[in-house]
């Protein structure tokens, strides 16, 4: 059993509120433990290639450089800076439980507790679901699935593919998939096109954000460039395909969001990738107790927080997209403020000069919440996307569970809230732990069938907050077990299989 | 659109990506299908490579399911993989000789006792 | 909402109502009244086993022993009646040792599990790994007992409260009782709704009940405690029966969804700032799957999805409390702390109350489980 580990700050998530923590948290000579489940640094947006595979990929393939783009590189200052900073790093770690701020991790399949003075949190974001008909068939990808397969492993996963979603992230993906090569067969945006009024708010504010906005006109150059299909008011209405996506069915929508019945068009495509949006991850700061609310852009229950990124809970804080999907700058910021403040609190930092630096991460904080919030008003839309779920729609991934089932649930006898759906009918007792299907619950109050339901109520927050194997969590350890434990009867396992191929 | 002959159109991989993996390719099987992958990429990336998508059956509804959040999150790409069930290929590294098949972990039958060999009296309506 | 009824059950767990169910069979009416939504306390939180063979700490009063043979008796009822619908697995249970000093105790137990009227016998060495295969080598020995099982609660809770409903029960939730009062002709109760007034009244309250039962004035020294159980990933059938070990607190199986239950009594604690609310203590956690993960070593590469916290009630004796006492004969209890097999005898003893209500009397061996044992 290994002993406790002990440091001043314990940061959980290794994206950009994470790192920028851990450096300005360093500058004050704070002891910093830093952990992230992934291989590399860099969290979602600063996607990382494997070294080995970079620096020949820079040298000899021009074309493939740009992979990542200007985020990977300025990703990679930021993982350089933080490795050079004397932060203590631990990747392809796992936290699984908070309790005050004291921690349970794995690490080397390893259980290790980590008792830390503060914790930060900062486990960022991820795709928010999005049920319509066909949406479980493979070939179907999250935004962030299939920028994980293209830059990460240099595999796009079809030769017709269709995008998705709404917001600039959904542009910029876009529109490097098209200079890499791949055949899209639209990109459809949700949103109306930009209002001049709503761009001329958003270059007002972009002062501190302008890289990003450049970006994003030379996304929309690249696309039309390569005559690639991309088209504002429309969305995926449902996916068609027996074992795999064959097809895509799209519908404009007015300007109130509502479908319009004869612009149903049916497009070949063997790839999908939806995204219409990112979930705060908050399933650390639920467990350890924190107060929540209802975030109203996701309809997440995000924890509150005071201006210092504190929670309620003594000894916690948190930053990032896992407590509102605001973008890398104002992630970064938000780290900045918590370590300031850690560092104030355990005497690390002297108190004026900790006003100072926190009223300057301030300030670059409002003028980058400015942007997000401009850059929002001009991908804002009406849409209700849950209502696209049919009835048949598969609503829980894991568990096979149905909107009909839901609804014939909510219907039925008896009160009727986000925990009764998990016992009647086992929605979000997978493994996915309620991520792909509690997003969708919460967004059909008041919808039909749903109007007594009291979907307010989040599920009743449990550790582990990810599935854990249980070899690594007991006491007698399993020092020479690698990678694959034990198998269990392989012929059972075949059996199943050829059952299946012959049925 | 049929998946199941091996496409000879354009590859799935990136333009110029096995310059950068120097060529390290294994050999895997998938369901007794001999393939070939680059040493250390995910197991569902060298699947959809292959073109192979569809990595399990739901439980319930056996309907068929493959990667979809790419990042170990949404447990949809599990497979069995050298006979260890749930294997999460999106963010498992391949490795040569590895054997991948689909797999379906539906509800079980209410199973029938197993009655110990020494004669004692089989299970009754209960 | 009605404000008068034949009967007031306080308490929308497996004991109250099916107390309402057998009572409404019988032709009465009753308002079952539960605090929180149905089924979320003890019933609903277990891990689903029906413990019929002694188990390691069981007190060997005659009269709790008795209930075993009529708890397995109306536990087959029950299912014969609901069909599928309790996710009831029937493949027995092992109770198993692993070094000498266990086997001695497993072969006292087998003795008084004949005498309860179980199909009980001893396995070992090849019989044994032909009932459970993935049982690790360290285990020796096992009493196999035919007759048990395992039921999934929440299936349970959910086809009772609908049966109670269509037979006309009224099941009023996120309504807590605040007063109770005897008043001419039966009870009067004040609860966060309204008000009900009734001939008779339950307290089913379970970890509650001690409260509840103050609320009229009657001591009744049960309180709740916490204890936890984990849920598992989807996996391949690895075990058939149930199993229990003869020296260490484990319940671990197999359900039909093939998800792995463990539990065994293991504590949980509650969130030391704040709410309160019931929490994971991560000592009794690595002690509870070290155990399961010894006996099942294939469970080592099973992922843990959940672990819960769920509240049972705690009394000083161990046994049920079932009855009335003198001083309020309209009022009668029926609770089982840990220790008790709750989950398994309610069903039957909630047969026994409803029966005792409708002109009937409760069986000679209840008197050991009077509430009058308290004042």
């Amino acid at each position: 059993m290994t002993a406790p580990m002990k440091c001043d700050l314990a940061i959980i998530g290794g994206g950009p509120a994470g790192l920028a923590a851990a450096i300005e948290a360093r500058r004050s000579g704070l002891d910093v433990i830093l952990f992230d489940e992934r291989v590399d640094l860099g969290g979602q947006i600063f996607k990382q290639i494997r070294k080995e595979r970079r620096d020949p990929l820079l040298a000899q393939v021009p074309h493939l450089a740009g992979v990542g783009g200007r985020q990977a590189k300025e990703g990679r200052e930021l993982i350089e800076s933080v490795r050079a900073s004397g932060t203590r790093i631990f990747c392809e770690s796992l936290v699984w439980d908070l309790e005050g701020t004291s921690l349970r991790c794995i690490v080397d399949r390893t259980n290790v507790e980590v008792n830390a003075a503060y914790v930060l949190l900062a486990p960022g974001a991820y795709d928010r679901p999005t049920p319509i008909p066909g949406w479980t068939l493979p070939g179907v990808f999250t935004a962030g699935g299939l920028q994980t397969f293209a830059k990460t492993q240099g595999v796009i996963p079809g030769r017709h593919l269709v995008l998705a979603g709404n917001g600039p992230l959904l542009l910029a993906f876009a529109a490097e998939l098209a200079t890499w090569g791949a055949t899209i067969e639209a990109v459809v945006e949700v949103a109306a096109p930009p209002r001049a009024v709503r761009l001329a708010r958003v270059a007002r504010s972009a002062a501190a954000d302008m890289p990003l906005l450049v970006d994003g006109l030379d996304y929309i150059v690249k696309l039309r460039r390569r005559g690639v299909r991309y088209q504002y008011r429309t969305v995926v209405t449902s996916i068609i395909g027996d074992e795999h996506v064959e097809g895509v069915v799209i519908s404009r929508v007015d300007k109130f969001g509502v479908i319009i019945s004869d612009s149903t068009e049916l497009l070949e495509a063997d790839a999908v990738c939806l995204g219409y949006g990112l979930m705060p991850s908050c399933e650390l700061a639920a467990v350890a107790g924190c107060a929540l609310r209802r975030d109203p852009d996701s309809g997440a229950d995000v924890p509150v927080l005071n201006e210092y990124q504190e929670t309620d809970v003594s000894g916690i804080l948190a930053a990032g997209d896992g407590v509102g999907v605001l973008g890398a700058p104002s992630a970064m910021e938000q780290g900045r403020i918590a370590a300031i403040r850690v560092a104030e609190k355990l005497d690390r930092l002297d108190m004026n000069e900790a006003a100072r630096r926190h009223a300057v991460s301030a300030r670059r904080l409002r003028a980058h919440l400015r942007f997000q919030v401009a850059v929002r008003e001009v991908y804002r839309h009406r849409v209700n996307l849950v209502g696209l779920a049919t009835d048949e729609t598969i609503i829980c991934r894991c568990e096979d569970v149905t909107l009909a089932q839901l609804r014939c649930d909510a219907t039925s006898a008896g009160d009727s809230e986000t925990n009764t759906f998990r016992s009647h009918l086992r929605v979000a007792m997978g493994p996915c732990q309620g991520r792909n299907c509690l997003p969708t619950l919460a967004g059909l109050a008041g919808q039909p069938g749903f109007e007594f339901a009291n979907l307010d109520v989040p599920m009743t927050p449990r550790s582990p907050v990810r599935p854990v194997r249980i070899g690594d969590l007991v006491a007698s350890g399993l020092a020479d077990v690698g990678e694959f434990d034990l198998p269990i009867d392989v012929s059972t396992v075949e059996e199943i299989c050829s059952s299946e191929r012959d049925s | 659109m049929s998946r199941t002959a091996k496409s000879t159109s354009k590859s799935l991989r990136l333009d110029g990506w096995d310059q950068v993996t120097a060529r390290s390719y294994v050999t895997f099987s998938f369901e007794g299908r001999q393939m070939r992958g680059y040493v250390g990429e995910s197991i569902a990336a060298a699947l959809i490579a292959n073109e192979v998508t569809h990595l399990r059956w739901s439980p319930r509804l056996r309907s068929p399911r493959g990667a979809y959040c790419g990042i170990g999150l949404c447990y949809e790409c599990e497979a069995t993989v050298d006979g260890f069930y749930s294997v999460r290929t999106c963010v498992t590294p391949l490795v040569e000789g590895m054997k991948v098949a689909r797999q379906w972990l539906g509800p079980q039958d209410e199973l029938e006792g197993v009655r110990p060999t020494n004669g004692a009296p089989t299970r009754g309506a209960m | 909402m009605s404000n008068d009824t034949d009967v007031a059950i306080v308490g929308g767990g497996l004991a109250g109502v099916t107390v309402a169910l057998r009572l409404a069979e019988r032709g009465l009416h009753s308002v079952v009244l539960e605090k929180d939504y149905l089924n979320r306390a003890a019933s609903g939180t277990n891990a689903g086993t029906l413990h019929f063979q002694l188990r390691r700490h069981d007190l060997r009063s005659p009269g709790r022993l008795e209930l075993i043979r009529y708890a397995i008796d109306t536990w087959q009822a029950l299912r014969e009646q609901a069909g599928s619908a309790l996710g009831a697995k029937n493949c027995g249970g092992l109770m198993v040792a692993e070094n000498a000093q266990e086997v001695d105790a497993l072969d006292l137990n087998l003795f008084v599990n004949r005498s309860l009227g179980l199909t009980v016998e001893t396995v070992a060495g090849r019989a044994l790994r032909e009932v459970a295969p993935s049982l690790a080598p360290s285990v020796v020995s096992a009493i196999y007992c035919f007759e048990e099982g395992s039921v999934n609660p929440l299936a349970v809770g959910s086809y009772l409260a609908r049966r109670a409903r269509s037979a006309g029960v009224e099941i009023i939730e996120r309504c807590e009782v605040s007063a109770i009062s005897a008043v001419k002709g039966g009870f009067q109760l004040q609860h966060s709704k309204g008000y009900v007034r009734a001939g008779q009244l339950v307290n089913a309250a379970g970890a509650w009940s001690g409260h509840v039962a103050k609320l009229l004035g009657v001591p009744l020294p049960v309180h709740g405690v916490r204890q936890m159980v984990s849920v598992t990933e989807r996996c391949p059938t690895m075990l058939g029966p149930i199993l229990q070990h003869i020296a260490q607190p484990l319940t671990l199986k197999q359900t039909l969804d093939g998800t792995f239950l463990i539990g065994g009594g293991w504590p949980a604690t509650h969130l030391q700032s704040g709410s309160l609310r019931g929490r994971i203590a991560s000592d009794a956690l690595a002690g509870n799957l070290d155990v399961a993960c010894r006996l099942v070593p294939a469970l080592r590469r099973t992922r843990l999805l959940r672990s819960w916290v769920g509240t049972v009630a705690v009394a000083p004796d161990r046994l049920p409390t079932v009855g009335r006492v003198d001083e309020f004969p309209g009022y009668h209890t029926l609770t089982v702390p840990r220790g008790a097999a709750g989950y398994t005898l309610t069903p039957y003893l909630a047969e026994q109350v409803a029966l005792s209500m409708t002109g009937g009397v409760l069986p000679g061996n209840f008197q050991e489980f009077s509430p009058q044992r308290w004042l």
